[in-house]
C-alpha cells in the first residue's frame, strides 16, 4: 500500500484497544500523534479480547487498533506460516488487504511470548536459548496460558522443533504478579512471560532465545479499516512506529505498572520524541 | 507447516463454536484424562479432601458458637444480621479481594503432597477462607435455631434434674438440636462442594474447578477445553448428589430416634414410649423443628 | 471513596450496562421460577401422592451446582458460552427448585378451620385457592423468594468464571489489571442490589398480605 494512493485530507478515526494496559498505551500514542497532524481522533479503550475488538473493527464501530503482527496474522489467516519479522509483515499486508483492512509500517518493538527462567536457573543449567533446555526440561514445570498447551506454536512446537518436553504444565497467565511470584518462588521452573513485561527487568529474569524460531514475530503494527485510512494518519503512525522499540515499550509498561495512567504515559513519551 | 496444526481445529463446531456435548463421553473414556497430577481422579480427591477439611473446621467453629448463642440467647441479633449479610456477598468477588489484599503478604513457598501445589499457599488460604465463611453461615444459624426450637419445658426439666449448664448444653440441647444442626451441615456441604469450583479461580489451587477455569481459556480444545469443562461440571454434580445422599443417611443414623419418632418396629416404639398425652407434644415439636429448616444454596 | 466514584464515572457506560444485565438476570428467573413453581407446588399440596416425587426432584435440581448448568446449557441449547440466556435458564431452574417446596408447604399450612369457614361463606374451590390459600401462603412463599433473590444475585456473579458480561466482570477487571477499586465497587454493587431486591419483595409481601402487620409478633 503506497502512501500516494491514500486520501490527502486528515479525516477522522476512532482508535480502539484491547483490555490490557500495553495496548491502551499504544492506542493513546498513535492517537496523539495523529491528532498532531490534524486528524480528528477519539479513543475507545479496553474493548476486550481479540474476537471482540476485531468484530468492532469489522463492523465499523472503531476504525483502527494497535496490533501485534504475528498474532493478528494468525487470527486473520490461521494457515499463515511466516515467522521472521519481515516475512510476517509482508504476509500480513496481503492478508489484511484481502479482508478490507490496511496496515501501516510496523515498529521494531515486539511483544511476544517467551520462555523465561530466573537468573539462578539459567546459571545452574547454563541456559541461553530454548534449545539448551532440552536435557533439563524433564525436571522443570512450565507455567503458561492454557492455550499454549494446544496451540501449534506452543508446547507441540517445543517438542517437535526443540525436543523440549517439560515435566508438568501449570496454567498461568503470561505475565502478571501471580506468574512472576510463581517463577521467583520456584513454583514453576520456567514461565511464558510477554517480552515487554516490566518484571523481566525488575527481577532479572532471563528470556531464552528462540533461535529456530517457534514464536512468530510480534511487531507492533496499527491495523486500520481501509476505508478510513488517510495519508496524514499513515504518516503519523509511521513516524511513531519508526521510534518505537521494545525497550521503550518495557519502560512505558513499567510506568503504568507503577500507577501512571496509560494516557499520561503515552503523552509524556510522545512529547519527548517531538512527535506529539 | 508445524505438525499438529489440525489438533486445534474443532471438527464439529456447532453454531456456537464449541465442541458438541457428544465429545464429553469421549473425554470420560480417555484414561489419560483420569490419571496423572492433572487428571480427573487427582482433582476429585483434592476436591473431596478440601471439602472435608473446610466442613470440619466450620463445624468446630460454628456448632459451639451456635450452642452458646442459643443457650444464652444473647448475640442472636448480631449473628443473624451479619450472617444474612454475608449471603449477599458474591464469593468470586470476596475471593479476588482477599487474593489482592492478603496473598502478597504470605511468603510460604512449599507445598504439601499433591494436595497443595508448590507456591499455591498464598492463594490457597484466601480460597479456603471464603469457603469457610460460606460453610459457617448455615451451620451457625441452624444450630442456633435448633437450640431455640427446643421446648422450654425440656430445658426446665433438665435443670430441675440438677444438670449444670454445660451438661444441659451437651446432654440435652445438642442432641435435641441435632436434626437442625445436621440439616445445616448438609446445606453447608452442598455450598462448599459447589463453590469450590469457583475457588479454582485462585491460581494454582486444585479441585475439579481447575478443569472449568483452565478450560475456559482454550474452549475449542477437545482435551482441555469445553468437553473437559462439562466433564468437570458433571463430576461436581455427581459428587454433590452423592454427598447429599450420604449425609441424609448419616442424619437418619445419628439423630436420636426419640426425637424424630422413628422406630424400627412398632413394638420397640411402644416399649420405649407407651402411648400417652406426651406423644402429641413431641410430634408437634418435631414438626416445628423440621419446618424451620435452612434454605441456602450456591 | 472518591476513587470508587471516579472509577464509576470513567467507566459509567460499561458499569451501567453490566448493572442492567445483572438485574434482569436475577429478576426474570425469579418471576419465571415462581410462575413455574406455583402450579407445581399447588399440585404437590393438592395431590399428596405427588408431594414426595416433586419435592425430591426439586431437591435434586437444587443440589446440582449452578455453574454446571451454565456449562451444560450451551451444549444443550446451542447458545454461545457467553450468552446470558444460559444464566437466565439455569437460574429459573434453581428458583423453581427452591420455591416448589415453599409453595407446597405454604399452601398446605393454611389452617383447616380457616378453609372450612371460607367454604361455609360460599368460596368455591378456585376462589378458595386464590382468595384464601394463596394470600395466607404469601409469608412462606415470600420468604422463599427472598432467599432465592439473594442466591440468584450471588450466582450471577459466579458466571464471570466463564466470562458472562455482568457486574461480576468488575472483579475480573480488578484481578487482571491488579487494582482494588473495581473489586470493591463490584462488592458494594452486589450488596446494594441484594438489599434492593429484598426490600421490593418485602414490600410486595406487605401489599399482598397486609394483615400480618396488624398483628404484632
Amino acid at each position: 500500500m503506497s502512501l500516494a494512493s491514500l486520501p490527502r485530507q486528515p479525516g477522522a478515526v476512532t482508535i480502539g484497544s484491547a483490555d490490557f494496559p500495553e495496548d491502551e498505551i499504544l492506542a493513546y500514542i498513535y492517537a496523539d500523534a495523529m491528532k498532531a497532524r490534524g486528524v480528528t481522533v477519539s479513543v475507545h479503550a479496553d474493548i476486550g479480547e481479540r474476537p471482540a475488538y476485531i468484530a468492532a473493527l469489522s463492523d465499523g464501530s472503531i476504525g483502527a487498533v494497535p496490533e501485534y503482527s504475528g498474532s493478528i496474522l494468525d487470527y486473520l489467516d490461521p494457515a499463515a506460516t511466516a515467522k521472521a519479522p519481515g516475512a510476517v509483515y509482508a504476509e500480513l499486508e496481503d492478508v489484511a488487504a484481502a479482508q478490507g483492512y490496511a496496515v501501516t509500517s510496523d515498529a521494531p518493538a515486539q511483544d511476544s511470548d517467551t520462555i523465561t527462567v530466573t537468573k539462578t536457573t539459567a546459571a545452574k543449567y547454563h541456559l541461553t536459548t530454548i534449545a539448551s533446555l532440552k536435557n533439563v526440561a524433564g525436571s522443570l514445570s512450565l507455567g503458561a496460558p492454557e492455550p499454549l498447551l494446544t496451540v501449534p506454536y506452543g508446547v507441540p512446537a517445543l517438542k517437535s522443533v526443540y525436543g523440549v518436553v517439560f515435566q508438568r504444565f501449570v496454567p498461568l497467565s503470561a505475565g502478571g504478579t501471580v506468574t512472576q511470584t510463581a517463577l521467583r518462588d520456584g513454583a514453576v521452573g520456567a514461565a511464558d512471560i510477554f517480552s515487554t513485561d516490566p518484571s523481566i527487568d525488575t527481577y532479572g529474569f532471563v528470556s531464552l532465545a528462540d533461535t529456530k524460531p517457534i514464536f512468530a514475530a510480534q511487531n507492533v503494527v496499527p491495523l486500520f479499516r481501509l476505508s478510513v485510512l488517510t495519508r496524514p494518519m499513515a504518516e503519523a503512525c509511521n513516524a511513531v512506529s519508526a521510534r518505537l522499540t521494545t525497550a521503550t515499550l518495557r519502560k512505558l509498561d513499567g510506568e503504568v505498572a507503577d500507577g501512571a495512567s496509560p494516557a499520561t504515559a503515552a503523552a509524556q513519551w510522545l512529547s519527548s520524541t517531538g512527535l506529539g | 507447516m508445524i505438525p499438529g496444526l489440525l489438533s486445534r481445529t474443532t471438527p464439529d463446531p456447532g453454531d456456537n463454536g464449541l465442541p458438541g456435548l457428544h465429545r464429553v463421553p469421549i473425554w470420560f473414556n480417555d484414561p489419560l484424562n483420569w490419571k496423572g497430577p492433572d487428571g480427573l481422579l487427582a482433582y476429585t480427591s483434592e476436591h473431596i479432601v478440601y471439602t472435608i477439611v473446610v466442613l470440619a473446621v466450620a463445624m468446630v467453629i460454628a456448632v459451639p458458637l451456635g450452642l452458646l448463642i442459643g443457650h444464652t440467647g444473647r448475640g442472636s441479633a448480631a449473628i443473624g444480621g451479619s450472617v444474612n449479610a454475608l449471603r449477599a456477598v458474591p464469593p468470586l468477588g470476596l475471593l479476588i479481594l482477599l487474593i489482592a489484599v492478603i496473598s502478597p503478604h504470605i511468603h510460604i513457598t512449599q507445598g504439601f503432597t499433591y494436595l497443595i501445589a508448590r507456591g499455591s499457599v498464598p492463594y490457597f488460604i484466601p480460597a479456603m477462607a471464603v469457603l469457610l465463611v460460606l460453610a459457617i453461615s448455615p451451620i451457625l444459624t441452624s444450630t442456633y435455631a435448633g437450640v431455640q426450637a427446643i421446648d422450654p419445658a425440656v430445658r426446665d426439666a433438665a435443670r430441675g434434674m440438677g444438670m449444670r449448664p454445660v451438661q444441659v448444653v451437651t446432654r440435652v440441647e445438642f442432641p435435641n438440636a441435632l436434626p437442625l444442626i445436621m440439616s445445616g451441615m448438609r446445606s453447608a456441604t452442598l455450598q462448599v462442594i459447589a463453590t469450590m469450583t469457583v475457588a479454582a479461580y485462585a491460581p494454582l489451587v486444585g479441585g475439579i474447578g481447575r478443569l472449568i477455569v483452565d478450560g475456559d481459556q482454550d474452549l475449542t480444545s477437545l482435551r482441555y477445553g469445553y468437553p473437559a469443562m462439562v466433564a468437570g461440571g458433571i463430576t461436581v454434580a455427581v459428587l454433590a448428589l452423592a454427598a447429599e445422599g450420604l449425609l441424609a443417611l448419616l442424619q437418619r443414623r445419628v439423630v436420636s430416634r426419640g426425637i424424630t419418632g422413628r422406630y424400627s418396629t412398632r413394638r420397640e416404639k411402644y416399649e420405649r414410649h407407651p402411648p400417652a398425652a406426651s406423644r402429641g407434644a413431641r410430634a408437634g415439636s418435631a414438626r416445628r423443628m423440621r419446618r424451620s429448616g435452612q434454605l441456602s444454596h450456591t | 471513596m472518591g476513587a470508587l466514584w471516579h472509577y464509576f464515572l470513567s467507566n459509567r457506560q460499561q458499569v451501567q450496562g453490566w448493572a442492567i444485565t445483572t438485574i434482569w438476570l436475577a429478576a426474570v428467573p425469579l418471576a419465571a421460577g415462581l410462575a413455574l413453581a406455583l402450579p407445581a407446588g399447588w399440585a404437590a399440596s393438592r395431590f399428596r401422592w405427588s408431594y414426595p416425587p416433586l419435592v425430591s426432584l426439586a431437591g435434586a435440581l437444587y443440589t446440582i451446582p449452578s455453574l454446571v448448568l451454565f456449562l451444560l446449557l450451551p451444549g444443550i441449547l446451542g447458545t454461545g458460552i457467553l450468552d446470558t440466556l444460559n444464566v437466565a435458564v439455569a437460574l429459573t431452574v434453581y428458583t423453581f427448585a427452591l420455591l416448589v417446596r415453599a409453595v407446597a408447604d405454604g399452601l398446605s399450612a393454611v389452617n383447616a378451620d380457616t378453609l372450612s369457614a371460607a367454604s361455609a361463606m360460599g368460596y368455591t374451590g378456585r376462589q378458595l385457592l386464590i382468595g384464601v390459600q394463596l394470600p395466607l401462603a404469601v409469608p412462606v412463599i415470600g420468604s422463599g423468594l427472598r432467599v432465592a433473590a439473594v442466591a440468584n444475585l450471588s450466582l450471577v456473579s459466579v458466571a464471570s468464571i466463564i466470562g458472562t458480561s455482568q457486574l461480576g466482570q468488575l472483579f475480573i477487571t480488578g484481578s487482571s489489571l491488579g487494582i482494588l477499586t473495581p473489586i470493591v465497587l463490584g462488592l458494594i454493587c452486589f450488596v446494594i442490589l441484594a438489599l434492593c431486591f429484598d426490600l421490593v419483595i418485602r414490600l410486595a409481601m406487605r401489599v399482598l398480605a397486609p394483615w400480618r402487620r396488624a398483628v404484632p409478633g
